[in-house]
């Protein structure tokens, strides 16, 4: 009954629509990311490292010209504690959800729903672990997953913040 | 909540894009500094900028800053901690270039000692080193290394190492180089190696192979040097190329990188050699000459004679063949070995019609060509079978002929002195020619020839002098005939003249990883006149004034045995102790050396690297 009543009322009819963005619309990015940096992950965690894979083919390669170094380098740094404060973020959220009143956070209004901020959470987790194996295995980032993922996530961040405004106002309607 | 989410967004979306590969910064790389246009290299500027911010840094919790260990202060230090002060993508493409990386400074320990001693024993295999061996042992933090090099593998290394390090501005240590032309004293090796390992610039992956610190460490102690000026994937594509393109105001770099790839041809040059097949089998060679024909006892064929000779122990022996058996031999052979060509068609003419008035002519047509063809028969090791060694009476087992009686087997034992008893290979060329052009004789393929096997088979020089020992077998006395062999013993006897022989084995170990030696690889067996030796050792002595070198044992008539085989024993261990011994004419021609060089024979299929003589090729 409650559920076909909340989309029968004008009120809710609006209400889901900014459900379904805040859940799906926004989490959109994390979801592929999901997926595509879980399959990446896996082809890289069986994968040879490239100087490896180089010294298969020329042996006398790893004699005279690599002593990689396996110090992690400033930008990896922040790459991924970035990352991990982004899952950060998202695990912030659910606990608001629960803790902040509905007039100062949003989401708070939906206790249940902000479950879903967990897929986000992950995909960022994963993001920094991909970061770290790809630095590992001597790979870089492709434009599938990250070049993909964080450019994404930042116009949809930005749509937000000039969207927001507008959806309380009833922009939708 | 999305303002934040935005900004990190922002921020890691630059990073993701600029620098993707952060192994590559790691490394700093040429390449990529070389993938950057112009835009991408302002914002690596500003990202560069950005780390080195003191609040990012506090943040992140990384420190860019570090100090390096304490290291001898040298002049490019200064440059290079300048450089890294300065740090920018605009002037890190040129200065990575002329100078180390500053991380290989600070990563070498500051504990760090070499110690070099004489070794006696070998630390891998426990066995007892014969040649003067210096034992380096390198101390890096509270590990010790320790890997037994020859004095000639030290010389290499020096020669290697200042021929690099000349073609720099680097600093020059020759005030401190030993002078190796005529002192081989541990110390001033040790002073050597402590001067260069106390020099970050020297630590190239040839030094730590040279003590053996790479192979058993990660090389994390070590940044290595060359890396940051030829990195690996522009080597790969093509090295000088880009390399010019970035700097072409850069000579040294070039010659560096050319130095680089000298040292990888060395490298492949100086892979141990290692073991050998050795089928007892095949170590046997044969010599075989038709010497004529005769008319068979019925009247209807001819015979041919071949006279055989093995090689290993020189027994002489004679067999008769008609045309046709070697022809149905021939036949079986290649059925036996799977194979097409039809060697003896090609060699052997056929018969003409009338083959009842075969003339002389004719007849030594086909000698030759019997010869010729019993010749590529016995030196095709892949065609050893047990049908060719019944072919030709000979007894594989004993690598004697079937029919020998003990007198001829003595006489073929012993009558050959001073000569190796076992050669290493029959054939000097791999190649099977086709002297006269094919044709009149049917038309025979190339292809067919090569087996597989004959293939594959490649040369191998030199006797690994670190594993050979020298062993005084006795002294006999046994009887010379003047005229004639063994068989007219008796009549000869008062003709004939007594001879003291030596009997030496020069034996070659090679051993499996056991502490003792498993098995013998090359064995030169000798017998020698103590005149003969006696004239070796002044040679010897001549050249090698220098080494204390112990006389030659007298050659006594009745001693005890055990106590002469020790003083000859110790007189040829102290010999192949010495260094260059084996490079000494006298010593290879006394040994034999030379014959048996270049006639080892392997498969290929194991995989062994060898070193390889190109020069008598």
């Amino acid at each position: 009954m409650l559920p076909r009543l909340l989309i029968s009322s004008p009120f809710n009819d609006a209400l889901d629509i900014s459900l379904s963005i805040e859940y799906f619309f926004n989490l959109f990015p994390c979801y592929l990311f999901i997926i595509i940096g879980i399959c990446r992950y896996f082809s890289l965690y069986r994968a040879q490292n490239l100087s490896e894979q180089d010294n298969n083919t020329q042996p006398e390669d790893d004699e005279s010209d690599s002593l990689p170094s396996t110090e992690p380098t400033p930008a990896l740094t922040i790459k991924q504690k970035l990352s991990y404060f982004m899952a950060f973020l998202y695990f912030l959220s659910i606990a608001l959800a629960f803790l902040l009143p509905e007039s100062l956070f949003w989401a708070a209004g939906y206790e249940t729903q902000s479950f879903w901020y967990i897929t986000g959470g992950a995909a960022w987790i994963l993001s920094g672990k991909l970061i770290e194996l790809e630095f590992e295995k001597e790979y870089s980032q492709e434009l599938y997953t990250h070049q993909l993922f964080c450019p994404l996530t930042m116009v949809i961040s930005l749509l937000n913040l000039l969207l927001k405004e507008n959806v309380k106002f009833g922009f939708f309607e | 909540m999305h303002a934040i989410k935005l900004i990190i967004a922002f921020i890691l979306t630059l990073y993701v894009y600029v620098k993707p590969n952060d192994r590559l910064e790691a490394n700093e790389s040429l390449n990529s500094a070389e993938i950057k246009d112009e835009k991408s290299r302002f914002l690596y500027a500003f990202l560069d900028k950005f780390e080195q911010l003191q609040f990012i840094q506090a943040i992140f919790r990384y420190d860019l800053n570090k100090t390096p260990e304490s290291i001898p202060l040298i002049e490019f230090q200064s440059k290079i901690t300048e450089r890294n002060n300065s740090r920018s993508s605009s002037d890190r493409t040129n200065s990575i270039i002329s100078q180390p990386n500053n991380n290989l400074l600070r990563k070498i320990p500051a504990n760090r000692e070499i110690l070099v001693k004489f070794a006696i024993f070998d630390e891998e295999t426990n066995l007892e080193i014969l040649n003067p061996m210096y034992s380096l042992n390198t101390k890096l933090n509270e590990t010790t290394f320790i890997s037994n090099r020859r004095f000639d593998e030290i010389l290499d290394f020096y020669n290697f190492i200042s021929g690099i390090y000349k073609a720099k501005d680097f600093p020059d240590y020759s005030d401190q180089f030993p002078d190796f032309e005529v002192s081989n004293k541990p110390k001033d090796i040790e002073r050597f190696l402590n001067a260069l390992i106390s020099e970050p610039a020297f630590i190239h992956p040839r030094f730590l192979d040279f003590l053996k610190v790479s192979k058993f460490i990660d090389r994390k102690p070590f940044l290595e040097y060359f890396n940051s000026i030829v990195p690996k994937r522009s080597l790969k594509l093509n090295t000088y190329k880009t390399l010019d393109s970035i700097n072409p105001l850069s000579p040294s770099l070039r010659r560096n990188s050319e130095n680089n790839a000298d040292y990888k041809e060395m490298d492949e040059s100086i892979l141990p050699i290692s073991r050998i097949n050795l089928n007892s089998h095949k170590l046997v060679c044969f010599e075989v000459t038709c010497s004529g024909w005769e008319k068979a006892k019925d009247q209807t064929h001819y015979l041919f004679i071949f006279q055989l000779k093995c090689l290993p122990n020189q027994a002489n022996w004679t067999i008769k063949k008609s045309c046709s058996d070697v022809k149905e031999f021939d036949k079986s052979l290649q059925e036996s070995l799977k194979r097409t060509g039809n060697l003896f068609n090609y060699y052997v003419p056929k018969k003409t019609a009338n083959f009842r008035d075969m003339d002389n002519a004719f007849l030594e047509e086909r000698r030759k060509g019997l010869e010729r063809y019993m010749k590529e028969i016995l030196a095709d090791k892949s065609c050893f079978d047990e049908l060719l060694f019944n072919f030709i009476d000979f007894d594989i087992e004993r690598k004697l002929p079937f029919d020998l009686s003990e007198d001829e087997i003595n006489h073929n034992l012993l009558v050959e002195s001073s000569s190796p008893i076992e050669f290493h290979s029959i054939k000097e060329d791999n190649l099977i020619y086709l002297d006269e052009p094919p044709g009149k004789w049917g038309i025979i393929k190339q292809n067919d020839l090569w087996s597989p096997s004959f293939r594959r088979r490649k040369v191998v020089s030199d006797i690994n002098f670190n594993n050979v020992r020298i062993i005084f077998n006795g002294v006999k006395s046994f009887l010379i005939q003047q005229n004639g062999g063994p068989r007219n013993k008796r009549s000869n006897t008062i003709n004939g003249k007594m001879e003291k022989n030596y009997f030496l084995d020069l034996q070659e170990m090679e051993f499996s990883g056991s502490p003792h030696f498993n098995t013998i690889r090359t064995v030169i067996k000798l017998s020698k006149n103590y005149k003969e030796l006696e004239e070796f050792d002044r040679i010897i002595r001549k050249n090698f004034e220098n080494d204390d070198l112990p006389d030659l044992p007298d050659d006594d008539e009745d001693g005890n045995e055990t106590k002469k085989k020790k003083k000859w024993e110790e007189y040829f261990t102290h010999l192949i102790g010495i260094r260059m011994i084996e490079e000494n004419q006298t010593f290879k021609d006394f040994f034999h050396l030379d014959r048996a060089r270049n006639r080892y024979m392997y498969d290929s299929d194991k995989k062994e690297t060898f070193k390889l003589d190109l020069t008598n090729i």
